[in-house]
């Protein structure tokens, strides 16, 4: 049987002025061969904006169809040349779950969402119904939840459960795993691994978290710097996972300050919550609850998708109210704007400056703290650049940063890791040790995060919120 | 927005919506205009549109007044309260529309086999307007999170604003494009329905009462009153 996917010789440009010879051209990937059987399970991994999502969207066509780019080279899928099939026709052969699942919901309706690819692929109403209940129980996702209202997480397995509806025998998902919480993780890999064990999927995941995966993948793809002149990104091929796990997975963090539980008591409280409800129409996220923090603590936040992590950081920043019960804070409504910082899990929504190095020092109380991370987050080289032209990952450790310059007494991080490779992590990680370290140890941090590289790091107090009623 | 699944049918909900906006207009400066508002008031109230009336009034009363405002700066006021209704008569035409789920809409488009480009553009104005507001609200308070107020700060307080707006609506246009791609949304290809949305009894009596009003207005207004 011939391979799933073939890639020869292909080649990827964002350069592409008319005109411009091969070798004028900055390279994203040169000259990359690889193959993919049918139902093997390939986890490709690499650093943050080395190119994997460019060279997943040059399989699905959505470059050059979608999205500008130059191109070379060949792509096969089940033995046939796709480089004149448009991503219309590529659909019935290639599943795709993108990031930023947010931007890809259409409908109000979970069902709605789920049902609608396959309406377009003209299944039948008894099949949809079947397949439907099915996506639905493996999810966990309510038939009429409408889809505003769900968290970052389920709005990823929505769109996870909208591509596997389709059926198609190759799936491919960058990094769909990113929200995602442990128990949901699991599942997905396990459905994932049986799709490919039992019906012959293949699938090709991109993934940062790459010890979750490399139980699940027969083979490792990892993205590593090319020695090609002018491109930046090679692929290495592991057919040995257990080799790549010892090499890949057994860095020790030597720059991560853990934190010390021993910490001088302080009994000012900062954020109190009594007998707290929250409602989205009629479920209740939050149904007596009663939690502080106090100077000083560092919490990490815990809990399923969409039991109501971001919420609370929304509650306690005077975002949302509460439907009943009270929340009471140390600081006054200004207070908070200047001591309290914020990291949303988007960064997009926190950059505006014209270059990154007035983004960094827009709020920022000194300059050599600044000078410091810049160092520590490798942004010398972007000063002068607009910061949404940086990369995600790169975006994400700027919008991070910026916060932190404002050296804050509390600092909210919501999801901080997101899209990271482990390098970057840990970049960011060492931040908050200096910024522990300058705040003498009072800082008080509380933190969302799914990542089991990071939550260690994040905090010494869990509070595990679980769905309520 | 929708109150109840499939309250009224989809593309009957649209056609009385553009009949109620532009009736709504011509018969603005009548002055029997309050009693053909109250009429259809009532009838959508009827057939159970009150939550959408309910999450509705509040911006069709700061809109009108807003107009009437603009409006008193240069106009008597007949002018002012003309203006107030039209912004009402808008509304009311609203309030049938944005009751419509957007999937009902495709599937009556497609039972009718109307061209699905007609399709693919309502579907993606009517998400992407829903979508506008939600980024905006997030937009306001990563503004607020990073300390910038109007008042102190308005050019900054307008580059927060509206850069990242216009980054977050450039790069959903590109998703909601790749998603519908790539989720096999096609021109050419006819699909299927997951559920059929026929015409009901309720649709043939809300049909049947909205023109009963609308010929009587038409009646009256043709009648010179």
């Amino acid at each position: 049987m011939g391979a799933a996917i073939e890639v020869k010789n292909l080649s990827l440009s964002y350069d592409f002025l008319e005109g411009k010879s091969d070798e004028e051209r900055s390279w994203i990937f040169k000259n990359l061969n690889f193959q993919v059987n049918a139902g093997e399970f390939i986890l490709l991994t690499g650093a943050s904006g080395c190119g994997k999502s460019s060279l997943m969207n040059a399989i699905n066509g959505v470059i050059p169809n979608l999205k500008k780019a130059h191109i070379k080279g060949s792509v096969y899928i089940q033995e046939k040349d796709m480089s004149e099939t448009s991503v219309r026709e590529r659909t019935k052969l290639v599943g795709c779950v993108f990031q930023n699942p947010r931007e890809q919901i259409i409908f109000d309706e979970v069902s709605d969402e789920i049902v609608f690819p396959m309406e377009n692929l003209g299944k039948t109403p008894q099949k949809m119904r079947k397949t439907l209940e099915k996506l639905l129980k493996m999810t966990g996702l309510a038939k009429n939840a409408k889809t505003a209202t769900l968290s970052g997480g389920e709005k990823q397995k929505l769109m996870t459960a909208c591509t596997l509806g389709m059926e198609q025998k190759i799936l491919i998902l960058d990094e769909p795993l990113a929200n995602m919480d442990a128990r949901s993780t699991e599942e997905l890999l396990e459905l994932l691994k049986k799709l490919s064990e039992e019906e012959r999927y293949t699938i090709i995941l991109v993934e940062h978290r790459q010890e979750m995966v490399l139980p699940y993948a027969d083979r490792v793809f990892s993205c590593v710097k090319s020695d090609l002149e002018n491109a930046d990104m090679k692929i290495e091929v592991w057919e040995d996972v257990e080799a790549y796990r010892e090499q890949a997975c057994s860095v020790p963090q030597e720059n991560v300050e853990i934190i010390k539980p021993e910490k001088e008591n302080n009994e000012e409280v900062l954020f109190q919550a009594e007998n707290l409800d929250f409602r989205i129409g009629d479920r209740f996220l939050f149904k007596n609850f009663s939690w502080q923090v106090k100077r000083g603590e560092e919490w990490v936040v815990l809990g399923d998708n969409g039991c109501g992590k971001t919420t609370l950081f929304k509650l306690l920043n005077d975002f949302e109210k509460p439907t009943a019960g009270h929340i009471s804070s140390f600081y006054n409504k200004n207070e908070k704007r200047k001591k309290v910082g914020y990291v949303l899990q988007n960064p997009d929504y926190q950059l505006f400056m014209p270059r990154v190095k007035d983004e960094l020092n827009l709020n920022a109380k000194s300059k050599d703290f600044v000078a410091e991370l810049i160092k520590l987050f490798r942004l010398e080289d972007t000063l002068e650049r607009h910061p949404l032209s940086l990369s995600e990952g790169q975006k994400r450790k700027l919008g991070f940063a910026c916060i932190i310059a404002n050296e804050p007494e509390v600092l909210f991080l919501d999801e901080p890791t997101v899209g990271l490779d482990t390098e970057s992590v840990e970049q960011l990680l060492y931040a908050l040790a200096l910024l522990r370290e300058k705040s003498q140890k009072d800082l008080t941090v509380i933190s969302i995060s799914h990542d089991k590289r990071a939550i260690p790091y994040l905090g010494n107090r869990f509070l595990r919120l679980s769905k309520s009623v | 927005m929708c109150d109840t699944k499939n309250n009224i049918h989809p593309i009957l909900s649209l056609i009385c919506s553009l009949l109620l906006f532009v009736a709504g207009l011509l018969f603005v400066k009548k002055d029997w205009f309050w009693i053909f508002a109250a009429s259809f008031l009532l009838l959508i109230l009827l057939f159970r549109f009150e939550k959408t009336i309910i999450k509705t009034a509040p911006f069709i009363l700061v809109f009108g007044a807003l107009m009437a405002i603009l409006t008193a700066i240069n106009g008597d006021c007949f002018d002012v309260l003309y203006s107030f209704y039209r912004v009402l008569a808008l509304g009311l035409a609203a309030v049938l529309s944005i009751s419509i789920r957007p999937i009902s809409l495709v599937r009556s488009f497609n039972q009718l086999k109307i061209p699905r480009w007609i399709n693919l553009g309502l579907l993606i104005v009517i998400r992407f307007m829903q979508i506008f507001r939600e980024e905006i609200i997030q937009i306001r308070q990563a503004i607020v999170l990073r300390g910038i107020r109007f008042a102190k700060t308005p050019i900054l307080w307008g580059r927060a604003f509206f850069i990242p707006l216009i980054i977050r609506v450039l790069s959903i246009s590109e998703g909601l494009a790749t998603s519908l791609e790539t989720r096999a949304f096609s021109t050419e290809l006819e699909g299927s329905s997951y559920e059929v949305i026929y015409f009901e009894k309720r649709d043939f009596l809300f049909s049947f009462l909205f023109l009963s009003c609308l010929i009587f207005f038409i009646c009256l207004f043709m009648g010179g009153c």
